[in-house]
């Protein structure tokens, strides 16, 4: 204890120093209880307890990250009811546009990123951290901190300060007791370090700004190539002229008269619905003079029954039923009335304002007076508004749903009279039958 | 740190005088499930009610004990400091395997291997191919080869030499290393808990398929087996808090336990309170996000109808309230207080298991619709809880009856003791 004479307002504090954990407790415990608020123990490693022993109130920062918690509780839910359900409605797998179960991950994930940012940077801010400098570091001794002594400093900030009777206190079980002076060195940070701070700081917006001005700005100027080299590679892009070939286009067609392996499609009948030999028709989706009872003379021989590579049995129909379920119930249903998911969908949503056309019955009259022929190529190339299935389906299960539609047509005409009286007759819906009737609703 | 740890002394914590209560367990066992018996009797259903009450009773019971063999596997597998002190408690628990294995298969596997459906829907003949009442199912005959009464048999036996086998092995070596203190032991424990914990994994996620989501052999949920863990280690987590106390209480683990180990396992019992809730949520947000009949119908009929309040009930009282609860380190540092939640934790897994088997009663064979028909609690279902309890408790004390309530030879005791939260 060399120098107690010193002036208590030109000292930071008084360090005692111990040598193992149970003189610094019971150091720490006897400042306790003399009441001092401003001092703190300092420990080469945690050490369990310490806490009680210096009286430390326990921390609020679990309130702080409940707080922001629920905080991340209300900006989930709102973040998605603002966007999904009120801002721009937009409907998601046939869900409300406003449903708990599908908010639940988002909001548990923004709760979870409130709270962990919170407890990370409030036990941060709590321990006053990131702490540059502290006087205790220009102490010779208190380098041993880091290492194996262990250290008390209690600071002439505290009201209760008495330097004769705080050392004294220390000095129970210590090593060695000092005052702490005062750290005169220019603590300032070089002038320098606010430029570059500044200079750093605006520009880190230029990349924000210039996303903006983009939002708004339109411009003349060609892209910046970053890789020339790959962006301008030397080749013809398909679909672009060349003045290289004498025809000027930089695409190639086969040779004339060749055949792509598994195209040849000699076979008129399975491929095309006609009777061999006989004018193939395009393959567009509809041309009404090939087609139906308008056709003229031009209407090619539609095949009436079913082409001689494919045999009609049940594993055929069983095939078609398959085929028919996977394409062409979505729209036609099951049964063929017309009433498939999208259908309905679409009824629900009052799609036909959008310009929406519903699937036709595969059992009406019109569709029964369709040769096989006819009911091939629309399955193939598709009819009026309906897309064709030749690329999705082989030529062969295009029959076979052709065979599975005349199969619909022909139970669907039984007379319900004549049905077993025992079992309960449903009529088979129609889409009129499903309509939503509050369609008036958001009334365009 | 704290150079003045004393090591309890090997006679201080034997716990002695526990073959009066085992043996009181087994007779209030036998005796209530006789009762059940009778109870299932005067419903003249079959014996539906008795088996689906028996169900979840023996499910609730193993449920725990599972979680204590999770628990000790853990142990080892994380090579854990802490908690060392109440790993005896967890290994005597599971000694009430063999015990509840032949509740499983008095009730289980020996009326479905003789034929009857009175638990299983997929055990009846008619049921899966139709005949009867019924259309048949093809769903179920698409598993045919899955749902076989003898395949059934052999595996719930399987799943039972695991869990057996396994506690067996665990609490002999800790038992062999109280006498010889022999530290090698515990690396040869470490050592082989890496295997175990997969297989342990294993066999509960298919003793879970089978035994519980069987009940609906139409429906299926990859993820129930880790549903019904988290119950495991949540109910046992309760227990062991309930029965640590119970050994302080008669001095056989007094000022070997602290306020410490009691907010360690508070702490898992919040984070498990969460983990079921993340479980259980996920299972049935990808159902209802997907929407397709097969799957959801599971959720429908204990959604809208007459279970839907339990439903609600559930999802307040097994995830919002014990997570508000539990969150608070002071609520985990009284032990009071926490015996309480401990409690309240059991009633709920109780009602979780509950709200997974009873629905099924009337669901399939039973010929009812579970949207109409509600829950029927009844004198049945305390009976039969008390039975498998009392067989529980059976198993569990006799195991501990006359050894240690305490690892004493762990290599890790002095850092248990020692133990301290922050
Ligand atoms: C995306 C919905 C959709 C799918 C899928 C679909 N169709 Fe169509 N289909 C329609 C629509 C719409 C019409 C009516 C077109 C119109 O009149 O503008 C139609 C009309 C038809 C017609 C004519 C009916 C008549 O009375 O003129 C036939 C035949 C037909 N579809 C067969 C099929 C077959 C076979 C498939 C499966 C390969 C199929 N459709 C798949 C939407 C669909």
């Amino acid at each position: 204890m060399s120098d107690q004479n010193q002036n208590s307002s030109e000292i930071h504090g008084v360090v005692g120093y111990y040598s193992d954990v149970d003189g610094i407790m019971n150091a720490s415990r006897k400042i306790r209880d003399a009441g001092y608020k401003k001092w703190d123990a300092y420990t080469p490693f945690p050490v369990h307890g310490i806490d009680e022993a210096m009286g430390t109130k326990p921390t609020i920062l679990p309130w702080i990250v409940l707080g922001m918690g629920l905080t991340g509780l209300c900006v989930g839910l709102g973040l998605q009811w603002f966007t999904n359900a009120y801002d721009y409605k937009f409907l998601i797998s046939g869900k409300p546009t406003w449903s708990l179960p599908a908010n639940i991950p988002v909001t548990f994930e923004v709760i979870i990123l409130f709270s962990a940012y919170t407890a990370f940077f409030g036990m941060l801010a709590l321990n006053k951290l990131p702490h540059l400098s502290n006087p205790l570091h220009k102490l010779e001794r208190f380098k041993r901190v880091t290492d194996d002594k262990f250290a008390i400093c209690v600071e002439s900030k505290d009201p209760n300060f008495d330097l004769a009777r705080v050392s004294k206190l220390l000095g129970v079980g210590s090593e060695h007791v000092e005052t702490c002076p005062i750290d005169t060195t220019k603590a300032a940070l070089p002038i320098w370090f606010h430029g570059v701070a500044a200079i750093l700081t605006c520009a880190s917006f230029i990349p924000l700004a210039l996303a903006f001005k983009g939002r708004f700005a339109t411009s003349e100027k060609p892209q910046y190539h970053v890789w020339p080299d790959m962006d301008f590679q030397r080749k013809r892009k398909t679909q672009t002229a060349w003045e290289g070939f004498p025809d000027g286009r930089a695409m190639r067609l086969p040779v004339a008269g060749t055949v792509a392996t598994g195209e040849l499609r000699d076979d008129f009948e399975l491929y095309h619905g006609v009777a061999q030999g006989t004018a193939v028709p395009a393959s567009v989706r509809y041309d009404a003079a090939l087609f139906g009872s308008a056709a003229g003379a031009d209407r090619p021989e539609w095949l009436a029954g079913f082409p001689a590579a494919v045999v009609v049995d049940e594993p055929f129909l069983e095939r078609g039923r398959a085929r028919y379920g996977i394409y062409c119930a979505v729209c036609h249903g099951n049964q063929g009335n017309g009433v498939g998911a999208v259908a309905l969908r679409a009824e629900n949503l009052d799609a036909a304002k959008w310009g929406w056309v519903p699937p036709k019955a595969l059992h009406s009259d019109n569709a029964k007076a369709y040769s096989n022929g006819e009911l091939f190529h629309i399955a193939s190339n598709g009819i009026s508004t309906m897309a064709g299935y030749s690329a999705q389906v082989p030529a062969k299960d295009r029959w076979a749903i052709v065979a599975y539609i005349r199969a619909i047509q022909a139970t669907q005409a039984l007379d319900p009279s004549a049905a077993p009286q025992d079992v309960e007759f449903q009529p088979v819906p129609t889409i009129d039958s499903v309509r939503v009737s509050d369609s008036g609703a958001d009334g365009e | 740190m704290n150079t003045s740890i004393e090591l309890p002394k090997r006679d201080q914590v034997i716990a002695r005088d526990l073959a009066g209560p085992a043996k009181a367990g087994l007779v209030i066992g036998v005796l209530a499930l006789a009762a059940t018996a009778l109870f299932g009797l005067g419903y003249g259903d079959g014996m539906r009610h008795f088996g689906h009450s028996m169900l979840v009773a023996l499910l609730f019971f193993l449920a725990i004990t599972i979680g204590a063999l999770f628990f000790t596997v853990l142990h080892h597998l994380t090579s854990a400091g802490w908690s060392v002190v109440v790993r005896r408690v967890a290994e005597a628990i599971t000694g009430a395997f063999p015990v509840l294995f032949l509740v499983a298969l008095g009730v289980l596997v020996i009326p479905v291997i003789m034929g009857s459906s009175y638990i299983y829907d997929w055990a009846s003949h008619d049921f899966v191919y139709g005949g009867g009442d019924f259309p048949g199912s093809e769903l179920i005959q698409a598993k045919g080869g899955y749902f076989g009464s003898l395949f059934f048999g052999a595996r719930i036996c399987f799943y039972f030499l695991v869990w057996v086998g396994l506690s067996r092995f665990f609490a002999g070596q800790s038992l062999a290393q109280d006498d010889d203190q022999d530290p090698s032991r515990t690396l040869k424990m470490q050592h082989r808990s890496g295997v175990s914990m997969v297989l342990f994994a294993l066999v509960t996620t298919f003793a879970a398929f089978d035994m519980s989501m069987s009940l609906n052999a139409e429906w299926f949920s990859t993820m129930y087996g880790v549903y019904f863990f988290a119950g495991c280690f949540w109910s046992f987590l309760a227990t062991l808090a309930l029965a640590t106390m119970w050994l302080e209480k008669r001095g056989n683990l007094k000022g070997v336990v602290s306020i410490e180990h009691y907010h360690d396992i508070g702490k898992l019992l919040f984070a498990f309170t969460f983990f079921w809730s993340y479980v259980s949520f996920s299972q049935f947000m990808l159902y209802w996000y997907a929407d397709i009949p097969e799957e959801t119908h599971w959720f429908h009929y204990r959604m809208w109808g007459e279970w839907t309040n339990f439903t609600l009930l559930l999802a307040a009282g097994h995830f919002l309230i014990p997570m508000l609860g539990l969150m608070s380190r002071h609520v985990k540092r009284r032990r009071g207080v926490f015996a309480a939640w401990c409690i309240y934790c059991l009633v709920f897994q109780f009602i979780d298991l509950y709200w997974n088997v009873m629905p099924e009663m009337v669901n399939g064979v039973g010929m009812g619709d579970p949207a109409t028909t509600g829950p029927a609690f009844g004198m049945i279902d305390i009976t039969a809880m008390v039975s498998v309890a009392g067989l529980f408790l059976f198993g569990f004390l006799n195991k501990l009856n006359g050894k240690p309530a305490l690892a004493i030879g762990d290599p890790r005791l002095p850092e248990s003791l020692a133990f301290q939260n922050v």
